[in-house]
């Protein structure tokens, strides 16, 4: 017989529950302020590599040509 | 990435010599963004299926001309919405986690402006996207959001360790 959606999803929740809370005494909060953290250092980091990367730097020079092109395109 | 039918949307590209998943587009303002997926293999730590798989959405402003302040540009989303169908017609099971980050106070402009771009990239297709408010009444609250496909086979999963670490810290106070 198929199961329904609730019986797989009680599966499931039993699979997750048996593998054991990875969250649990203040790791879920640890997790989460390190992909805060994460994210504040890949925006710099991003910023630093198109200072320092000329290859960057020249994708966006196109990309701002095509834009241009494209605007005067559409008047 | 030539698309021909939707000139209003900014051509964007893969960065060269970069890590992989980081695109970039420049606004009519000049602006000059990147965006970013990035792997972020430790959040499902309990699905390890999902630990490839899960990629944090970053958009970073690399560049600015002076003087110029960042308006409100339609054409901005639909750029976004398209490098999110590229992303998901590569990898169709990923997972795409978006922070607000709130450490100035502006977690509420930014969630709304990351609606607008899912809203625009969704439309018809089957996707789901949850909201998740960690510690709402906290002045350290923590939103975000998790965008995957309806079909995605690890869906339960996802769900019940986000109902798991929401659970957590809330009980941690």
């Amino acid at each position: 017989m198929e199961k329904t959606i609730r019986e797989t999803a009680k599966e499931i929740q039993a699979r997750v529950e048996a593998k054991g809370n990875p969250y649990a005494n203040g790791k879920g909060r640890a997790i989460m302020e390190r992909l805060i953290q994460e994210k504040k250092q890949e925006q710099e980091n991003a910023i630093r590599e198109y200072q320092q990367n000329p290859e960057i730097r020249k994708m966006y020079d196109r990309l701002e040509q095509k834009t241009i092109v494209k605007e005067n395109h559409g008047k | 990435m030539e698309n021909d039918s939707d000139l209003w949307i900014y051509e964007y590209e893969r960065n060269p010599d970069s890590k992989e998943h980081t695109f970039g587009f420049v606004t009519s303002q000049k602006v000059r963004y990147q965006i970013r997926f990035k792997p972020t293999d430790y959040l499902f730590e309990n699905v390890p299926e999902l630990s490839w798989q899960t990629f944090e959405f970053i958009i970073t402003p690399v560049f600015v001309p002076p003087g110029v302040k960042p308006k409100k540009d339609e054409r901005v989303p639909a750029t976004v919405a398209s490098i999110f169908y590229d992303f998901y017609r590569e990898l169709p099971d990923n997972v795409v986690i978006y922070i607000c980050d709130s450490s100035d106070r502006r977690e509420r402009a930014r969630e709304r402006l990351f609606n607008s771009w899912y809203y625009d990239f969704k439309k018809d297709e089957p996707f789901m996207k949850l909201d998740v408010g960690l510690d709402p009444k906290q002045p350290d609250r923590i939103d975000f959001c998790v965008i995957m496909k309806l079909d995605n086979p690890y869906k339960f999963d996802i769900l019940f360790s986000i109902e798991k670490l929401k659970a957590d810290i809330e009980s941690d106070k």
